[in-house]
């Protein structure tokens, strides 16, 4: 049972079946087609837009070669956009994974209340975005209901126009992204701390090993494939990140919380600059690609997921 | 570990006052949905004299009923859809081990990191084109496209983590494919199923652009976008917004906890692997 | 050169961005609209959401004089619709009738959208009365009437009557009574001006306050002159504006962290009497009222630029602008329903519920007094249209409605923002 990176490739043949026909290669067309309808075809033909200055209206465009990418790069207002994107991305994914990872430790655990928790920690992760940035733009308000606690713990000192300063309104928009995030990764955590054998723990609790030591040495590395998944799709959801910018903040105040997400929807259906917001699709699309092949890579290097 | 010490006391206690923290925006939601519309006390306050005109108010304006039977049309039947054929999918992509087979895992796979915005405007032209704008069908279409890599992706999980004799088995006793994958396997991948299921249907049902785009002009609407143009209405009545919105997620967080324990076990079964 | 056209023009056919392909040369409105055969069919009306409460009305009767004719109106929020509004029109499934604002400034707007032949010329309606030849600047282009307002609506600076009573502050006429108010007004423990600048639009307002006075009354010709490359907003009298804005905040006037601040919070604080006045469009104003105590009344004023009384001008603009599909499907009703809006009835009814004034005068028309000095002031020509309804792309007024954000936030100063306009309206 116990699963050593030697057992892999063992585990790796016996899931195939040599005999099985290639016809059964069918079963995956339904699935191809759709997806190459919905995703493949037009992001192809949307592609050929980020070369061209179509406003989305006209019936004609000229190409214009790689002028959308540098006016992407030469504007302070989009150049912020994807710094701040790339920082939502490795902000909230850092902290709800280490969230995530402390619930799931802490909830697979005796305590009693342990089954209500999970599915209370959960909870966020299902709610509607835009209900979500609603309920916290007035929990945020300068007179709202989270300056109210502050102020009733005797921690006035901390209060802040969170959404209207520039300088805390990105902070905010990121502490809605992790209690929603949080929940998910704990429960992928849960699963994968399920998976370890009680007794591996135990075996090494009699060796005398300290519960820190433990969890670095036993619980970390059988741990990776979650990690993997969990790090990949909060980072995945970090460089997407719309309904909780769009609603909150609407980008602002002053351009300070735009992420590329939101600016791409502004571009291009509030100034009708299509050819350069879907440029601007494409950048986020090689970001999102490189920061996965690097961490699908590190955790790999690390005997993770396969 | 296996039994309730002390220190499992201090952690409970801990635990929950987490919960708390995180309870907080729950308890601003419910504390002011049921409060009476001219109470103008702190949000913080408990409301004592609860009211559920607000939930009255709020369903009778913003006509949220209309737009549930749309979000659940759409929800369920996407998400049929998605698992018939994601799940199909999976089995050849795992099992065969084709070059054909492998090429095709990866290139579903890399629709996991495509951002849909460049996809949007395109796609929309070919629905007006085949006529389905305007109906909730190309809402179902669009997700049921979309959400292939990532429904894939859990459903290769899981299975490879299968073992394959009983369908090797199956084989042997001379059962064709389909009955095989039918039969066999798929019951095998409930858990995961579960977890599909779940995912899907919160992804659909919240998701805001796309409807908004689609359904535009129709009259139909979706929960997120009857809830956004309710909210502009009704900005400064926090009681009624509060209630509208706490109608618009019932029904996705009862279905969430209906369904709840088959997330963790579908999880856990694609990390096997 | 020619190919790379030739690719271009094959893609957007392919792409099936040209309607033309499934268009069949279809009677003009002109044609259909003279005969008096009862309509029939279904009439698709789109408009934004604000629109509801007085267009319904206008339909529902509309509806109840021809029997044979179904309207179906959608609403959608100011940036869902305008989203919206270019995808159905490049698309061809936009509505027969649909909001289309006066002027240019967002993606919804007339500069925008009739160019790319979408809106019908609706000179070519017969019956539809004439409009004020003020507005001709923001409803034509060469000579073709691309959108009906259905109102006037104007910025000005609403007060809460009984708070500024209570706070012993007077209604300012001169650029120092407005320091001198605000100074009233914290003495009183209130605040002067309530602000929200967390809701976009608002950002703004002031600062067209400011300049009908200083730069459009002073030169009418600023707007033409920026155009031809021989004025900029940053050496007009635009950055006089904007530092007085910013003196006003110095001075105290507004709610405490006014970025943080939504507007539908700073009209709470308006119908409350926690702040005495605030610089709002006069279409809130019914809002702002139904927020308010029982009793309370408000009244408003053109905010004041200067020492004298005399050079206040107020921002003043049609409103309310509806257009016709070129390619409407059923093009007869539409240019019916455009006439039956156009009815003094309709016309008093709708800038009733607005809180505007009707885009052409009617006796069936009663003023609000709170709208007073915009009637005055409209009937006297001193107002001037919202200046970004004059600019020739949308991104100059984003520039400056995000430039005020960042200038309350320290993040830019005037100068930047000012300059950041100028680049706008030169491109493109």
């Amino acid at each position: 049972m116990a699963r050593t990176s030697e057992a892999a490739p063992a585990a790796l043949k016996r899931r195939r079946i040599t005999s099985m026909p290639r016809t059964v290669l069918l079963f995956a067309v339904p699935a191809l087609a759709l997806y190459t309808f919905v995703l493949l075809v037009p992001t192809a033909r949307g592609t050929v837009f980020a070369f061209t200055n179509w406003d989305g209206l006209s019936r004609t465009f000229d190409f214009v070669g790689f002028n959308n990418f540098a006016a992407i790069f030469a504007n302070p207002d989009s150049v912020k956009a994807i710094i701040n994107t790339l920082i939502i991305a490795f902000v909230t994914t850092f902290i709800a994974n280490a969230i995530g990872l402390a619930l799931a430790v802490a909830l697979n655990s005796r305590i009693k209340s342990r089954n209500a928790l999970r599915v209370f920690f959960f909870a966020p992760a299902v709610l509607t975005p835009v209900v979500t940035a609603y309920l916290f733009k007035y929990i945020f308000a300068p007179l709202g209901p989270l300056n109210g606690v502050l102020d009733a713990f005797g921690l006035g000192v901390l209060k802040q126009d969170w959404l209207g300063d520039p300088n805390w309104a990105l902070i905010a928009v990121m502490i809605v992204i992790i209690w929603q995030q949080s929940g998910y990764t704990m429960v992928i955590y849960l699963a994968g701390l399920q998976g370890i054998p009680a007794e591996l723990l135990e075996a090494s609790a009699v060796d005398g090993a300290g519960a820190g030591r433990r969890f670095w040495s036993i619980t970390r590395p059988l741990l990776a494939p979650a990690i993997t998944i969990s790090v990949m799709l909060t980072l995945i959801h970090g460089l997407k990140v719309f309904a909780e910018v769009y609603v909150m903040t609407g980008g602002g105040p002053g351009n300070s919380t735009n992420s590329l997400s939101t600016l791409i929807y502004k571009n291009a259906f509030q100034f009708g600059l299509f050819g350069s917001s879907i440029a601007m699709a494409l950048i986020l699309l090689v970001m999102v690609a490189l920061i996965s092949a690097i961490q699908y890579r590190a955790l790999l290097a690390q005997g993770g997921h396969k | 570990m296996t039994r309730y010490t002390w220190r499992t006391g201090i952690l409970e206690v801990l635990m929950l006052v987490v919960a708390l923290v995180f309870a907080f925006p729950f308890y601003i939601l419910i504390n002011l949905a049921i409060r009476k519309e001219n109470d103008q006390g702190s949000p913080l306050v408990p409301t004592f004299a609860p009211t559920i005109e607000n939930f009255v108010n709020a369903w009778n304006q913003a006509s949220l009923g209309g737009a549930i039977v749309n979000s659940l049309m759409v929800s369920v039947l996407s998400v049929v859809v998605i698992v018939f054929v994601s799940a199909m999918a999976s089995y050849p992509l795992v099992r065969l081990t084709s070059r054909l087979s492998k090429t095709a895992y990866w290139v579903i796979m890399v629709g996991l990191l495509l951002p849909f915005q460049v996809a949007l405007i395109p796609l929309y032209t070919t629905i007006r084109d085949i006529g389905l704008l305007g109906t909730t069908w190309s809402l179902v279409l669009f997700y049921a496209g979309l959400q292939v890599p990532f429904s894939v992706f859990l459903y290769t999980g899981f299975l490879r983590a299968l073992p394959a004799e009983y369908e090797e088995a199956a084989w042997v006793d001379g059962a064709g494919p389909l009955t095989t994958f039918w039969r066999i396997v798929f019951p095998m991948m409930r858990p995961v199923t579960g977890t599909v299921i779940i995912l899907n249907a919160i992804f659909v049902w919240n998701d805001f652009l796309t409807p908004l785009l689609y359904l535009s002009g129709s009259g139909s609407q979706t929960i997120p976008v009857a809830l956004f143009s309710f909210v502009g209405e009704y900005q400064s009545n926090w009681p009624i917004v509060f209630a509208g919105l706490i109608i618009g997620i019932a029904p996705i967080l009862i279905v969430y906890f209906l369904l709840q324990k088959t997330v963790i076990q579908g999880f856990s079964g694609g990390l096997k692997g | 050169m020619e190919s790379k056209k030739a690719i271009a023009v094959t893609l957007a056919a392919l792409l099936a961005l040209g309607t033309a392909a499934c268009s069949s040369p279809a009677p003009t409105p002109a044609e259909t609209a003279g005969a008096d055969a009862p309509l029939s069919g279904t009439l698709v009306i789109g408009a934004y959401a604000t629109a509801k409460p007085a267009l319904d009305p206008i339909i529902a009767q509309f509806e109840e004089a021809n029997p044979g004719l179904t309207v179906t109106a959608t609403y959608a929020d100011n940036q869902q619709y305008q989203a919206a509004i270019r995808t159905q029109l490049s698309s061809g499934t936009a509505p027969d009738v649909f909001t289309v604002w006066p002027g240019n400034g967002n993606p919804g707007a007339m500069e925008v959208l009739a160019p790319t032949g979408y809106l019908l010329d609706l000179s070519t309606i017969d019956g539809l009365p004439a409009l004020p030849e003020a507005l001709d600047s923001v409803t034509k282009i060469d000579d073709k009437r691309y959108v009906f307002p259905m109102t006037v609506a104007g910025i000005g600076a609403v007060y809460n009557e009984q708070a500024v009573e209570e706070a012993g502050a007077k209604v300012p006429t001169t650029w120092s009574e407005v320091l001198d108010f605000c100074e009233a007004a914290t003495d009183a423990g209130k605040v002067g001006f309530s602000l929200g600048l967390q809701s976009l639009f608002v950002t703004q307002l002031i600062n067209y306050s400011l300049t009908s006075t200083l730069v459009y009354a002073a030169d009418p010709d600023f707007e033409s002159k920026v155009k031809d490359g021989d004025a900029t907003f940053l050496k007009s009298k635009w950055k006089k504006a904007f530092e007085m804005y910013m003196d006003m905040n110095d001075a105290g006037c507004f709610t405490a962290n006014p970025n943080g601040t939504t507007n539908d919070i700073a009209q709470a604080d308006l119908a409350s009497g926690k702040a005495l006045a605030s610089v709002t469009l006069t279409t809130t104003i019914s809002q702002i009222k139904a927020l308010a105590p029982a009793g309370t009344t408000f009244g408003m004023f053109a905010l004041p630029a200067t020492e004298d009384p005399d050079d206040t001008w107020m921002p003043a603009a049609a409103f309310d602008g509806f257009g016709l599909n070129a390619k409407a499907k059923n093009p007869a009703a539409a240019a019916a329903f455009l006439k039956y809006m156009a009815s003094p009835d309709s016309m008093a009814s709708y800038a009733t519920v607005a809180g505007s004034l009707p885009s052409i005068d009617t006796d069936k028309f009663t003023l609000n007094p709170a709208l007073a000095i915009l009637d005055t002031d409209w009937k006297a020509g001193k107002t001037y249209p919202f200046p970004d309804q004059l600019w020739p792309n949308p991104v100059v007024s984003s520039a400056h409605k995000e430039g005020v954000q960042k200038v309350f936030g320290g993040q830019a100063s005037i100068d930047d923002i000012l300059n950041a306009m100028d680049v706008a309206y030169k491109t493109q």
